[in-house]
């Protein structure tokens, strides 16, 4: 239907007069979460098209861009692929400057690199990290009030209690992770009366999100990350919308608001696929380029040398000691400081030839992204991790145990559960009462490759930022020229 | 909170906090979800990423992924 012309002046001139009407704005926040320096395009799968990308990501930013809107990350930024891992996080840093992000939550992760890298990326960042709940020196702030049109919107961050517990004490050393949802109702009352909208930035999972937003009225949006949650359409819990965008940048996240005289009438939201089909950004385009040129560099920066041949072939691996597994299971158990160490044979894809050792070549023997962990268990149940580990020796099974600081015999024809002869740590038998400190690597601490007799175990090193290859590096380093030979702490009973 | 309790495929587990979804996982299950096989979904059926937390109290499945 047409308004004719008189009447449209007057509809035109009540809405001029109507202060909810002549309020009315709309905000817009493209958001995400948990990009782990997923800098490059990744695909899942050889049959599955590219997923996520810095480049492609900030040409969707600059598409969905606003006069309005708000660019927000939730969190663990930096850490997770070797191009941001080797350069501490700065290609993450500058890409994100490039894309104009407005603020990121600080993640567990951001404390990955140690405080003094942290305080550097955020000292290049053209953004403000924020942490509510975080007691000690540090650069981030608890919050921020941006103007944006005609709309005053105070974001806070908050930080998983966790952080402490989830990675090396030394990373968060000086530092106190407070109650997220106490921290967040003192800056809900601090912020309301200066701010149209209140936006929690938050790195606690969607469950403490739903939680937080039960619990403390007065937030308006809670953009989450650390669960890498893909929700498709927001859930609205006491009065706040809560978003998550899954992980690594394959999604953005849109969310539109209206808001009139400081309360939101509507919303709309989208998560928009990052793929190839939305063109890049020929600065990040450019930036991840020349990141990835010097990566190339970094991987073949010398290591040390190996003196010998060191045995990483997956028969081998999977069936017997070597000289390899000898070592890695060495360097785990020093640098967590524990009695013994186990590491199942899958983690070692290949071996290393004796000659020059690059990281490259450290980072091809140990490919998958595991750390290390230790924790107490008794001698009965490192027995029982030990049968675990031979009870599928005959199929080259992946779980096959390579080991530190202890020595066993394994009768391979005896019934599964039962193939494990003799066991001795540090040289003297085992003793099934006395409790050990194992190292070994999240996936088996979690229970994986049937050794569920280490989950549940309360941890006493745990350092989630720093991969095994990582730790066998510094190892190396420390040495410089290497010769290991097996010394008989895997023996098989023969007829 | 150095642990947590968690329910994997209906079976409750008590786990060192900091695990990841992955560390869940089988190398197999790990291809067959990047494969888009399966699919890793919570209590409400979101789908979690495979290096998303895993906080106290959480449930999760691993499922075919659904059609469409």
């Amino acid at each position: 239907m047409k308004l004719r012309r008189p009447l449209a002046g007057l509809f035109l001139l009540l809405c001029l007069h109507d202060p909810a009407l002549a309020a009315a704005e709309t905000l817009t926040i493209l958001h995400i979460n948990d990009f782990h320096g997923a800098l490059q395009p990744t695909r899942p799968a050889a049959e599955r098209p590219e997923e996520g990308g810095a480049a492609r990501l900030a040409a969707l930013v600059k598409a969905e861009r606003t006069p309005t809107t708000l660019f927000l990350a939730a969190g663990d930024l930096l850490q997770g692929t070797n191009l941001s891992n080797l350069f501490a996080g700065q290609p993450a840093i500058e890409a994100f400057n490039l894309m104009g992000l407005d603020a990121s939550a600080v993640g567990n992760h951001e404390f990955d690199n140690r405080q003094p890298a942290l305080g550097e990326r955020a000292a290049a960042a053209r953004f403000p990290f924020l942490a509510a709940n975080i007691t000690g020196d540090g650069p981030w702030k608890p919050a921020v009030i941006l103007t944006v049109g005609s709309l005053r919107v105070a974001l806070f961050g908050l930080t998983t209690e966790e952080t402490p517990v989830a990675t090396h004490p030394r990373n968060v050393k000086g530092l106190v992770f407070g109650d997220p949802v106490a921290t967040a109702r003192r800056l809900v009352a601090e912020l309301r009366p200066q701010a149209d909208l209140i936006v929690a930035l938050t790195h606690l999972g969607v469950e403490e999100d739903e939680k937080l937003a039960a619990a403390v009225p007065g937030i308006d949006v809670i953009v989450g990350g650390h669960t890498h949650t893909k929700i498709e359409q927001p859930e609205t819990i006491g009065g706040a919308l809560v978003l998550q965008a899954y992980e690594r940048g394959v999604f953005l996240g849109r969310l539109d608001l209206d808001v009139t005289d400081g309360k939101v009438t509507a919303h709309r939201y989208r998560l928009l696929p990052v793929t190839a089909a939305g063109g890049e950004d020929p600065a990040v385009a450019a930036l991840v380029t020349g990141y990835q040129q010097r990566l190339c560099d970094r991987m073949n920066e010398p290591v040390g040398t190996a003196l010998v041949d060191l045995e990483g072939g997956k028969e081998a691996m999977r069936t017997r000691e070597t000289n390899l597994g000898d070592l890695v299971a060495d360097a785990m158990r020093e640098a967590a400081g524990a009695d013994v160490a186990l590491v199942n044979g899958g983690t070692i894809r290949a071996g290393i030839p004796a000659g020059p050792v690059t990281r490259g070549t450290i980072y091809n023997a140990l490919p998958f992204d595991n750390w290390l962990i230790s924790f107490a268990i008794t001698g009965k149940e490192l027995r029982e991790a030990l049968e675990t580990g031979v009870a599928r020796v005959e199929v080259r099974d992946g779980g096959f145990s390579q080991v530190s600081g202890m020595s066993f015999t394994f009768d391979p024809k005896a019934p599964a559960g039962s193939r494990i002869v003799a066991v001795s740590v540090g040289g003297q038998p085992l003793d099934e009462s006395h409790r050990y400190v194992i190292a070994t690597h999240d996936f088996l601490a979690a229970g994986g490759n049937g050794y569920t007799v280490f989950a549940g175990h309360d941890p006493v090193y745990n350092d989630s930022g720093r991969w095994l290859r990582v730790v066998l590096e510094d190892w190396w380093r420390r040495r410089g020229n290497v010769a290991y030979a097996t010394d008989g702490r895997i023996a098989e009973v023969r007829p | 909170m150095s642990l947590v309790r968690i329910r994997f495929n209906d079976e409750e587990r008590q786990l060192a906090a900091g695990l990841r979804v992955r560390s869940l996982l089988s190398r197999d299950q790990v291809v067959r979800v990047q494969q888009g096989e399966l699919v890793v979904l919570d209590g409400k059926g979101r789908e979690r990423g495979l290096d998303g937390a895993l906080t106290d109290g959480l449930a999760l499945r691993l499922a075919p992924r659904p059609r469409g």
